[in-house]
């Protein structure tokens, strides 16, 4: 399939039509809304999380601080290039206890986030290892392709391409290994794909 | 009267607030702004509620749209980002597609239509497009669906041209792979 091809595909799918009557009714409850002054109504509705992803999330966190206080005390880095290795073990040590569902590990200022799927849905790939940082501050991210993560305030895409290059998808800036020394936004960016076996 | 003075009249008339007259921008947008919320969440009562959303947020909004001609693109931009931040808490993109599936195998939901002969080909690709992350997702409805250029996606979804470039680059690869026949 070609890209033109696709093009036509994506524009003549049809969405459902809806019937005069759903229309008219749909316009009569926004202009209802509007003349309640529905504003704290709608707030609430959004603003509604699950009791479960609470639950979910303090869990995980729980998890989290114990595993990498544990690791962190037994593996104090010496030197940079052992802190692939290390990191390396800590993602199969995470990996191990969260069997398919690890999504991301962010290692920052000292601290380890764990970013998890409730469900064990993740791909059997080797992980990515990117590295961002400024001056003496870095921090580093292990996830696959394809995750959006945060780190360093950053919000962004990983992906890697046909020829295992890796980019970096953000709002504001777009990053690739093929060009490693240019800087994502104000970040220098080191990225590569984290040896560990499957 | 042209068409753009004409919905001029009706953004100040919402403006100084009168729901009637926004009720017209409604019924005028509403088709464009459902077939977006269905693009981008792939299930009809939820394209529905947050089609409710986008409205209710764009009136409380008005003051902030700067030219009154250029409204449908700033409903449209209101829209995709509405979409987004209902995605995000709708953070389980299978448990989506199960809901997607259901509806699609489910009786139709009233007040919709069925839309054969097309709907086997209609589900294939809403069924890929749910499978894409949600930025990508934005980016391709923004440009290969409803035709934007990537710099006008780019100022809808408040990122750089070169991020929607590349969020379609992947997502095009993605859905070449999914959609083959």
């Amino acid at each position: 399939m070609n890209d033109q091809e696709l093009n036509d595909l994506l524009k003549s799918a049809p969405v459902p039509r809806r019937t005069a009557t759903a229309r008219h009714d749909f316009i009569a409850t926004v202009v209802r809304r509007l003349r309640c002054g529905d504003g704290a109504v709608r707030t609430e509705a959004l603003g509604w999380v699950p009791v479960g992803v609470w639950g979910w999330g303090l869990a995980a966190a729980g998890v989290v601080l114990v595993a990498g206080f544990a690791f962190f005390a037994a593996h104090r880095p010496s030197a940079r290039d052992s802190a692939a290795t290390e990191e390396a073990a800590l993602w199969q040590q995470l990996a191990r206890m969260f069997p398919r569902q690890l999504k991301a590990v962010v290692l920052e200022g000292g601290n380890t986030r764990l970013i998890l799927s409730e469900q064990a849905d993740q791909p059997l790939a080797k992980p990515i290892r990117v590295q961002l940082g400024q001056g003496p501050r870095w921090c580093s991210v292990i996830t696959f392709s394809g995750q959006s993560v945060k780190a360093e305030g950053v919000d962004f895409e990983v992906l890697s391409d046909a020829d295992d290059h890796v980019w970096l998808i953000g709002e504001r800036a777009v990053w690739s290994s093929a060009d490693a020394s240019r800087r994502f936004g104000e970040l220098a960016v080191k990225a590569n794909v984290l040896e560990v076996p499957l | 009267m042209d068409q753009q003075d004409d919905e001029r009249q009706w953004v100040r008339r919402s403006r100084g607030g009168d729901p009637e007259a926004f009720g017209v921008l409604v019924e005028r947008y509403e088709g464009m702004v459902h077939t977006l919320t269905y693009r981008m969440t792939g299930s009809l009562a939820d394209a529905e509620d947050v089609a409710q959303e986008v409205f209710l947020r764009a009136y409380d909004r008005l003051a902030n749209l700067r030219e009154e001609g250029k409204f449908a693109a700033w409903l449209r931009q209101i829209a995709v980002n509405t979409s987004l931040n209902w995605l995000k808490r709708q953070k389980h993109r299978e448990a989506l597609a199960r809901r997607w599936a259901a509806e699609a195998e489910g009786p139709r939901q009233a007040g919709y239509e069925r839309s054969e002969p097309d709907d086997e080909r209609a589900q294939r690709v809403t069924a890929a497009l749910l499978r894409l992350p949600a930025k990508q997702r934005a980016a391709v409805v923004l440009t290969l669906c409803e035709g934007l250029s990537h710099g006008e996606a780019a100022r809808a979804l408040g990122c750089a041209e070169a991020t929607v470039s590349w969020r379609v680059f992947a997502a095009r690869a993605k859905l070449k792979r999914w959609l083959r026949p």
